[in-house]
């Protein structure tokens, strides 16, 4: 169903990782603190459940979540079990003395960290491949692991099913890993006309 | 206001709403210069609508470029990006100033910014700002830090607290319970675990209940005498421990109260007393010990002093018949041996006598009533004077001499012997005997003052031993049993007798008597 060469995967791991970087470099520079983030692998995958993301089904995940469209469409979402949210954005923040859920501003802070990372991955590829992409605002969810894509479970066998990129993102911050994930969730013709992008793309860069 | 309205009605609508809005608003064409920029913004800036048309935000704020905004703005316009600028991750992003009653906390207002594109031509996107006032929020958020800060040091300080007493209360060595008032006993420490757990002896908790005061209103059974060791009432509560192993402990309890949540509770506190206990029995078998010797000894002394009576009585009369009979008859050797044998028998039956009323100090004692001093001084002069050894005017008195209590013929006793040897140890003719009382808060005083030849110091203690005589026979008649006859009287009325003297300048004796009988009388053997 996903028939990517690896050197369409590596050149998709690439541009991404150069949106992170630049994502990192203007983190670091808010918090004044060096932000490092890489994203080791991505992975394609036809069924979330697939994922191993949902071994903990019950996790209560905080997500930040922007829609995109263009000549590929769906949404992209940066996911942290709560706890690790909490503790990235007192890191971030600097917080000495934590309360026991997200505030209203630590969330507000959690969704600009999601909006400049997800916009660096959509912008990087867009700017890349040469398309430019749509997004929407981010939105702030907070939901247990199961719930993270109801529509899955839904029974509209028609549609075809959406196919997840998965991106492993790691954020290391004053020697500490904080890690969470990135989900692309586009339908099959998109990512087949993202991986038509990708294939001009290397075909350009070769020539 | 902003920009040239256009003359439809809807578009005036739209921008009167716009400048009423309760945010700021800005829009960047897509030559991202201000096209728009409403009523809010020119009062929080303070830079005019007119003044800021056609120019670029950051000529307008120079702090902003190479900011996250210019950053936001300039994705926004390129690539049609939106972005979140949060007041937390990026402090006062645009000076502006704060409502007045922030102004002394906060030096810019707090915002929190959208930029998101407006569709453009050429694949430029137009850029709208929103930004909101949050100041109040990051005001609510601090404070609420600083609450939970101060919580936080609470908690540890209590949790430390706790911890502090918690283990005082574990370490302690005596046993703490805490009975509520509906019966419920509770052990508070180790010791109370082990005490009252299955393996020390759980019928505990019943005797504690029963000690307790109206324990639930029920009716409980007293615990048998070998395990409740006293009497209710006498204020020491001590109870027997059985353990399940080991041997009985016998415990002293303790009970307090305090009230909790309109509830009474009551503190256990059971100490274990076995090593008094153990020294108590030690002093009570030593003391049995002692009173059975001394009795003995009192027996024997009576007995020796009454039994040697009868021989010595038949000696003295024989030596005496011989005294009589043959004095000049034999030759001058014969009469000086009979001499020293009548004076031996009769020196030898005073101390025989005065035994036998050093014995009786103890064994004779009668009930002490009061007895006023000046009385019986009148008694020691006229029993002296009626033995020729006081001249009148020798014996000085204190007017204000005090009734106290005591044996009256022991005290009389008591004072005859001191005026006595007072008058012996002083020069004829010059003797001066002076009798004083001095009071305190539980004694009276009296002192008895010679102005005879005195006692070296290092004698003090020793003058009040039996048969204790610091001159030869010949100088000063007695038997060495005067003082200490004086010392057990004494001794008997619970007071104290001392010297105070030194050689050539008189002596005086002080005897201490309580003005209130003391509970138990330490004497009442030799």
């Amino acid at each position: 169903m996903i028939d990517l060469t690896d050197l369409e995967k590596d050149t998709i791991t690439e541009l991404i990782n150069i949106g992170v970087g630049r994502a990192a470099a203007s983190l670091s520079e808010m918090v004044d603190q060096p932000v490092e983030l890489s994203v080791p692998s991505i992975d394609f995958i036809a069924r979330f459940s697939d994922a191993g993301l949902i071994a903990a089904p019950n996790e209560v995940v905080s997500a930040v979540k922007q829609s995109f469209d263009g000549p590929f469409q769906g949404d992209a979402l940066l996911v942290f079990p709560e706890k690790r949210s909490l503790e990235l954005v007192r890191r971030l923040l600097k917080v000495d003395v934590p309360l026991d859920s997200l505030t209203d501003l630590e969330q507000e802070a959690l969704m600009e960290v999601g909006n400049i990372i997800l916009n660096a991955c959509l912008g990087s590829i867009a700017n890349v491949l040469g398309s430019p992409i749509n997004c929407a605002m981010p939105e702030f969810r907070k939901c247990e692991t199961r719930n993270l894509l109801p529509e899955e479970t839904g029974t509209a066998a028609q549609k075809a099913p959406p196919v997840l990129m998965i991106l492993h993102v790691q954020f290391n911050l004053r020697q500490d890993d904080i890690d969470g994930y990135v989900l692309f969730v586009m339908d099959l013709v998109s990512i087949q006309t993202m991986k038509e992008l990708v294939r001009k793309f290397i075909e350009q860069t070769l020539q | 206001m902003s920009h040239s309205p256009t003359p439809s009605t809807t578009d005036t609508i739209c921008h009167d709403l716009l400048d009423i809005a309760d945010h700021g608003l800005v829009v960047l064409g897509e030559d991202r210069l201000i096209c728009f920029w409403n009523k809010w913004m020119e009062t929080h800036s303070g830079h005019r609508a007119t003044d800021v048309l056609g120019k670029r935000m950051s000529e307008i704020f120079p702090e902003i470029i190479h900011g996250r905004l210019c950053d936001a703005m300039r994705d926004c316009s390129q690539f049609g990006m939106p972005a979140v600028i949060s007041p937390s991750l990026n402090q006062s992003i645009l000076p502006l100033r704060p409502q007045s009653q922030f102004a002394a906390t906060f030096g810019h207002m707090q915002q929190s910014i959208r930029v998101q594109p407006l569709s453009g031509t050429n694949g430029k996107f137009r850029c709208a700002l929103t930004v909101r006032d949050v100041t109040l929020s990051v005001q609510r958020d601090m404070l609420l830090r600083r609450q939970a800060a101060e919580m936080a040091e609470l908690v540890t300080q209590t949790r430390r607290s706790e911890g502090r007493t918690r283990a005082i209360l574990q370490n302690t060595v005596d046993a703490i319970l805490v009975a509520s008032d509906d019966g419920d006993i509770d052990p508070l420490n180790a010791r109370a675990q082990e005490l009252c757990g299955p393996q020390g002896d759980p019928e505990i908790s019943n005797i504690i209940r029963f000690l307790l005061p109206d324990a639930a209103g029920t009716v409980l059974q007293k615990p048998s005498p070998d395990r409740l060791l006293t009497d209710l009432g006498a204020g020491v509560i001590e109870i027997m421990a059985r353990p399940a192993h080991g041997p009985a402990i016998p415990l002293e309890v303790a009970i307090s109260h305090f009230s909790d949540d309109g509830r009474y509770h009551y503190i256990i506190t059971l100490r274990d007393i076995s090593q008094r206990k153990r020294h108590e029995m030690e002093i009570q078998h030593t003391m049995q010990e002692l009173e059975r010797s001394n009795s003995e000894l009192e027996q024997f002394a009576y007995a020796a002093s009454h039994d040697l009576q009868e021989p010595l009585r038949m000696v003295s009369s024989y030596t005496q018949l011989l005294s009589r009979r043959y004095q000049g008859k034999l030759d001058e050797t014969a009469d000086e041996f009979i001499h020293y044998a009548v004076d031996g028998t009769r020196r030898m039956q005073r101390m025989i006598d005065d035994l036998l009323t050093l014995s009786r100090v103890g064994r004779h004692g009668k009930p002490f009533h009061p007895v006023p001093l000046e009385k019986l001084f009148d008694a020691i002069e006229a029993n002296l004077k009626r033995a020729g050894e006081a001249p009148a005017g020798t014996i000085l008195r204190s007017p204000d001499l005090p009734v106290v209590k005591g044996d009256a013929s022991q005290l009389l006793l008591l004072f005859q012997n001191l005026v006595s040897n007072a008058l012996k140890y002083s020069e004829p003719g010059h003797a001066e005997i002076r009798i004083a009382a001095h009071e305190d808060d539980q004694n009276w005083r009296i002192s008895v003052t010679d102005n005879g030849i005195g006692i070296d110091p290092q004698y003090h203690i020793s003058i009040f031993e039996v048969f204790k005589r610091l001159h030869g026979y010949g100088e000063y008649a007695g038997t060495g049993i005067g003082l200490a006859i004086c010392k057990k009287i004494v001794d008997r009325h619970g007071g104290t007798i001392e010297v105070e003297s030194q050689p050539g300048c008189g002596s005086t004796f002080h005897v201490s008597l309580p003005k209130e009988l003391p509970i138990v009388i330490p004497s009442e053997s030799m």
